[in-house]
């Protein structure tokens, strides 16, 4: 098994205090149902291994907890091996041994802390556990393996006090950054996630699992009339305010009229389905409705999401950044929506790219880093052996 | 290996040459509406094991299949509702759908999980290939692993070493292809619709000439969260020698999750109760006067059958004085019913029914 295509030399970087400023950081995340394993010296991933690319879970599907539970236990191991053959590094170079302790999938999580423990506890490495919704704060803070990055050496602290939008498939949540490592939860989802909103919608549309990719397919086939944010309004009869409708199928924007920065996506699922039992009736087989159904459906959530965010801007306008993460932040049209949000208010803005926006450990990796770095925050000898997964772990 | 450019009139010889290649298990490189895809019968072991040779490691992805259209790709895998939605109204085009397989193709093409992929590309020449040949090849993009998506030739042979190149035997050159993405994969095998139907007949049988004990017409979250806190209220004097358990039966976007809330405000619980659709199992503590224990709050809705219950836990919190809610508790009704039997549990069945837009009916029964 030869593998040493793409892969760049990995850069050594200033030796300077070595042990603290560039920790060689192994970090494991199974939060759900991909295996990820990922090496970083300092800020930089000199490996990045997800479980589907090695060719170990040839899985299709859904997540099914006894297959995701046997799946991780299975390839943990080879998951890890690989991450360290491309990171071209040893078991005994590693420092460090990050892992995401919740929130997740209670089964799931057990299978990488449970490596992750062992690991550091027999070998004599240091244990960083480490919240998932922290990584996925901190994901844009990656740099490659060349040290390249949209965030520079030094720079990161300018970026603080910072807002963030992590939107997945379980957690929808508005973070107030006060710094690097102290957050603050402003709103989060009173109900369903915005990534599992998708999924059950397109469940209802019959079109498979997982929702955000087909969706977003079927939303491109929109009829241009229909499918710019306000203007399917203009086609409506009976005109509502246009703060607070989708477009023509009069999908609800949620949340429009709390005060707060809570999201709920609950309603806008029950709205869909009733407007789906309507639109099946009067168009029997005829589905062509379900393009533009689309498109509304995500411009209602990302106006949702959009219109919380421009509120927590006004009501924090000492902010310097919004940072955004979570596998949601892969929907273009969303993307599309809060980057000129976030633009148009002068804030700086920094989304994670592409391969770091969902689950992976990459993000487990860099949140370690600060961490180590900034609250020297890991336990070693016995001290391992305490941790335990929390599966409704908050920020 | 041959490199034949595609123009408007040799169609018809390109598809003969390619024919050729799949018969004798051989592979070739054609364009779609996506990027360079790679051929092999699907069929034929030889020509899989081939393909697995060139491809070098397939990315974890298992190998999808094209077919011309839905009676073709029937043969190959179980088609269900869903599946056949895709079908008829958004293929051909670049969504490859997953459904569990027949076990009809050569191994190394069906995941392990006996899932299989099917494509049916929105490209003329492919389809009248599959046409002509009568059977699915493959339609992997033709790149081997690690490598970009193909989506010209020039590139192809650039980034691809000799070696590899020296297992093709055919190559469709149609151009530049637009730059679109790859096809998007999904699967339609969560959530079986014949499984869920099932249980849902069966509950409405044993429910049938029961009396409700309480019901209502809710028309706002509000609303239906209020009657979960009075549900609550009727069993809160249940002994406390048994589990409680709530089956909550009932649609998408019916108020499952807004009566959950309402049964744990009502036992105190301060934590923000959300939809456990992605962790399966929520657990919080509750006190409420004599009363003490967990509120479990579980949806089934992304698993398949009671044994995934049992992994993610659920055994462990059937003990006295917990307080259980199941969404989507019909999915495996009786095996669920048996084993709250089992512990001596009480459960109380909860009907989520649509009436009109914005009305639903919820019912209560023993």
């Amino acid at each position: 098994m030869s593998l040493n295509i793409g892969r760049k030399k990995s850069v050594v970087l200033k030796p300077m205090n070595k042990k603290i400023i560039n920790p060689l950081i192994l970090a494991i995340d199974t939060s759900c149902d991909d295996t990820s394993v990922a090496v970083l010296r300092g800020r930089c991933v000199l490996s990045s291994v997800i479980s589907s690319q090695v060719e170990l879970h040839k899985k299709w599907g859904g997540v099914v907890p006894d297959i995701a539970r046997r799946a991780h236990k299975e390839n943990i191991d080879k998951v890890y091996r690989e991450a360290l053959k491309r990171a071209r590094v040893s078991e005994e170079e590693i420092e460090f041994v990050a892992v995401t302790y919740g929130p997740g999938l209670a089964i799931a999580l057990e299978v990488g802390l449970d490596f992750a423990k062992t690991l550091a506890y027999s070998k004599k490495k240091k244990l960083v556990p480490i919240n998932h919704m922290e990584g996925h704060m901190l994901a844009s803070f990656i740099l490659n393996s060349a040290a390249k990055g949209a965030i520079k050496e030094n720079e990161e602290e300018k970026l603080f006090p910072a807002l963030a939008l992590l939107i997945s498939g379980n957690h929808t949540e508005i973070i107030y950054a006060k710094t690097l490592n102290e957050y603050e939860v402003l709103g989060e989802t009173l109900d369903d996630a915005a990534g599992e909103a998708f999924d059950k919608v397109a469940r209802m549309m019959n079109v498979g699992y997982p929702g955000g990719p087909i969706l977003t397919l079927l939303a491109g086939r929109a009829n241009k009339k229909w499918s710019d944010a306000r203007g399917g309004l203009i086609e409506r009869q009976d005109r509502k305010p246009v703060a607070e409708v989708a477009g023509r199928f009069g999908l609800p924007i949620p949340m429009m009229r709390s005060q707060d920065l809570n999201f709920s996506f609950s309603g806008l699922k029950t709205a869909c389905l009733y407007k789906m039992k309507d639109l099946r009736e009067r168009y029997k087989k005829d589905t062509e409705w379900a393009y533009d159904f689309s498109r509304e459906f995500i411009n209602a959530v990302s106006r949702s999401l959009s219109v919380k965010l421009k509120k927590a801007i006004k009501l924090h306008p000492n902010i310097k950044s919004v940072i955004i993460g979570g596998g949601v932040s892969n929907n273009k049209y969303i993307v599309r929506e809060i980057g000129a949000l976030v633009r148009k208010s002068g804030k700086k803005y920094y989304i994670p790219e592409i391969r770091f926006r969902s689950d992976n450990a990459a993000m487990i990796g860099i949140a370690a880093y600060y961490n180590i770095k900034n609250k020297k925050n890991w336990l070693a000898g016995e001290e391992i052996l305490t941790v335990d997964r929390k599966p409704m772990l908050r920020l | 290996m041959e490199i034949v450019k595609l123009t408007k009139k040799n169609s018809s010889a390109v598809i003969k040459k390619a024919l050729n290649v799949l018969k004798n298990d051989g592979l070739f490189v054609f364009p779609t509406e996506t990027c360079y895809g790679i051929g092999a019968s699907a069929t034929s072991q030889k020509a899989i094991d081939k393909l697995l040779l060139y491809k070098t490691r397939r990315e974890g992805k298992p190998l999808s299949i094209a077919v011309s259209d839905l009676k073709m790709a029937s043969k190959y895998v179980s088609v269900n509702e869903i599946a056949a939605n895709l079908y008829q109204n958004y293929l051909p085009g670049p969504i490859t759908v997953v459904s569990r397989g027949l076990g009809k193709v050569a191994a190394g093409v069906e995941s392990e999980y006996g899932t299989l992929g099917i494509r049916i590309p929105d490209y003329d020449l492919v389809l009248d290939i599959i046409s002509e040949f009568g059977e699915p090849f493959t339609a992997t993009s033709a790149n081997i692993s690690y490598l970009p998506k193909p989506y010209s030739i020039e590139s192809l042979l650039k980034d691809t070493p000799q070696k590899s190149l020296d297992l093709i035997d055919l190559i469709i050159d149609a151009g530049e292809l637009p730059h679109r993405e790859v096809s998007t994969v999904v699967d339609t095998t969560m959530n079986n619709l014949n499984i869920m139907r099932q249980g849902q007949i069966d509950l409405a049988k044993q429910l049938a000439g029961q009396k409700s004990i309480m019901s209502a017409e809710t028309n706002s979250a509000e609303e239906t969260i209020s009657f979960g806190g009075m549900n609550m209220l009727k069993y809160i004097d249940e002994p406390l020698n048994k589990p409680l358990i709530f089956f909550l039966v009932g649609e998408l976007g019916s108020g499952k999750t807004q009566f959950s809330k309402g049964v744990a405000a009502k036992l105190g619980v301060k934590e923000l109760v959300k939809s456990p659709t992605f962790t399966i199992l929520n657990e919080y503590e509750y006190k409420l006067g004599e009363r003490k224990g967990k509120f479990i709050h579980v949806d089934t809705w992304r698993i398949d059958s009671l044994k995934d219950l049992e992994t993610v836990g659920l055994d462990q919190y059937l003990l006295p004085g917990n307080i259980i809610a199941i969404e989507w508790a019909d999915k495996f009704f009786d095996d669920l019913k048996d084993k709250i039997k089992a512990v001596n549990g009480k459960i109380i069945n909860i009907v989520f029914e649509y009436r009109a837009e914005e009305i639903r009916s919820i019912k209560t029964y023993e």
